[in-house]
């Protein structure tokens, strides 16, 4: 995913030129990926489709508006995600509660391999997550969950590998301060 | 928890996926949505910049709009102290100080000249109306047959008398050159 390939070039130009099945090959490549960012970030399983929706409905709209500068689409396509979901905590004021995050929306594949520890594992580990600065949690995501090479994540972020490397490593650092203190003062009580 | 432990957790969140149905939907309805033109509020929205500057289109295009805008303000900061210079009293050059008292003395001599000359008019006036008066009083005067024959006698005695001196003059002299003779 470093740059664009040819494929997804051919696509990209078609896409923009208004060809609608060509756009339909973009998202069915990107759109899981996405909604996994926001999900991470906003935890409502509606809100969640209501956003990857808007991010992606954005991104066809304004596909003539889309440069091809050596930067992979998916980049352009978090850049927009971003923006949505600091709109999305701008307007709505969210408040975190573990109610709010619907780990029953998690696929099959978890609800069959994990039991309940597992469970409260990833709740504070995505509320943990949350607490941490933007940019961390953007890195955690791309390198942890979408599993995005270092160059990948500088060319998504706009920053060094190196830069990257210290920020990941900050924010592990941090992840795992915020959840010993949960397992310390309990978790409930660092719900809000 | 360990920083593997973490991880693993992390790991897990790889099996969030969305629902096929939602996805297909959602598709369909961004498929019958028209593209649109680019505009400025979405740019923001889609901007390619890295976190740490302007990529170069956008910088070039920035630089663009500021090029224009500092070009519209010169020319309306320029339009503008033109139009009060040409407008405004306060940057009218009648209105410099040592030329107003240079004028205001010249309408002033004016003025006096002017007053001078009024004062003249009525003088001629006055005199021209006492001479009118004068003549109009005496109108008949030279008409009058008395004062004419009185007039008539004084300059016939004075004529008169005149002669008889010159006739007496001229006896005078006649014996005074008959004297000499003898």
């Amino acid at each position: 995913m470093s740059g664009n390939t040819e494929k997804d070039l051919s696509l990209i130009r078609q896409a923009i030129e208004g060809e609608s099945s060509a756009f339909g090959s973009l998202y069915d490549r990107y759109h899981e990926a996405i909604y996994r960012f926001i999900y991470l970030k906003v935890g409502h399983r509606e809100e969640v489709e209501d956003l990857t929706h808007h991010v992606f409905l954005s991104a066809w709209q304004h596909m003539n508006s889309f440069k091809d500068q050596g930067l992979p689409f998916s980049s352009w396509l978090y850049q927009i995600a971003r923006n949505k979901v600091i709109d999305y905590y701008r307007t709505k004021k969210f408040n975190l509660s573990l109610e709010d995050f619907d780990i029953e929306d998690i696929g099959d594949k978890v609800d069959e391999e994990n039991n309940l520890e597992n469970r409260m594992d990833m709740e504070e580990a995505r509320k943990a997550l949350l607490e941490l600065t933007e940019e961390q949690q953007n890195v955690i995501i791309m390198r942890f969950v979408e599993d995005l090479s270092y160059k990948e994540i500088s060319k998504n972020i706009g920053k060094s590998q190196g830069t990257i490397r210290v920020i990941q490593y900050r924010a592990l650092k941090n992840l795992q301060k915020i959840i010993n203190r949960y397992e310390t003062d309990g978790f409930d009580k660092n719900i809000k | 928890m360990k920083q593997m432990d973490l991880i693993k957790t992390l790991n897990k969140f790889k099996a969030i996926s969305p629902d096929r149905d939602w996805a297909k939907k959602s598709l369909f309805s961004i498929q019958q949505c028209p593209q649109i033109i680019e505009t400025e509020s979405f740019s923001s929205d889609l901007n390619l910049a890295t976190e740490n500057g302007l990529s170069f289109f956008q910088f070039f295009k920035t630089s663009l709009n500021y090029a224009w805008l500092t070009g519209l303000a010169v020319v309306v900061v320029v339009g503008a102290y033109l139009a009060t210079k040409e407008l405004s009293p306060y940057f009218l050059p009648g209105l410099n100080q040592s030329g107003i008292v240079a004028e205001a003395s010249l309408i002033n001599k004016t003025i006096d000249v002017h007053i001078a000359q009024l004062e003249s008019f009525k003088e001629t006036k006055n005199q021209t109306t006492v001479a009118l008066d004068q003549v109009s009083k005496n109108t008949m005067n030279h008409l009058n047959e008395t004062i004419i024959s009185s007039e008539v006698k004084k300059i016939d005695s004075s004529t008169s008398v005149d002669v008889m001196k010159v006739s007496d003059v001229n006896n005078q002299v006649n014996d005074i050159l008959n004297a000499i003779s003898k």
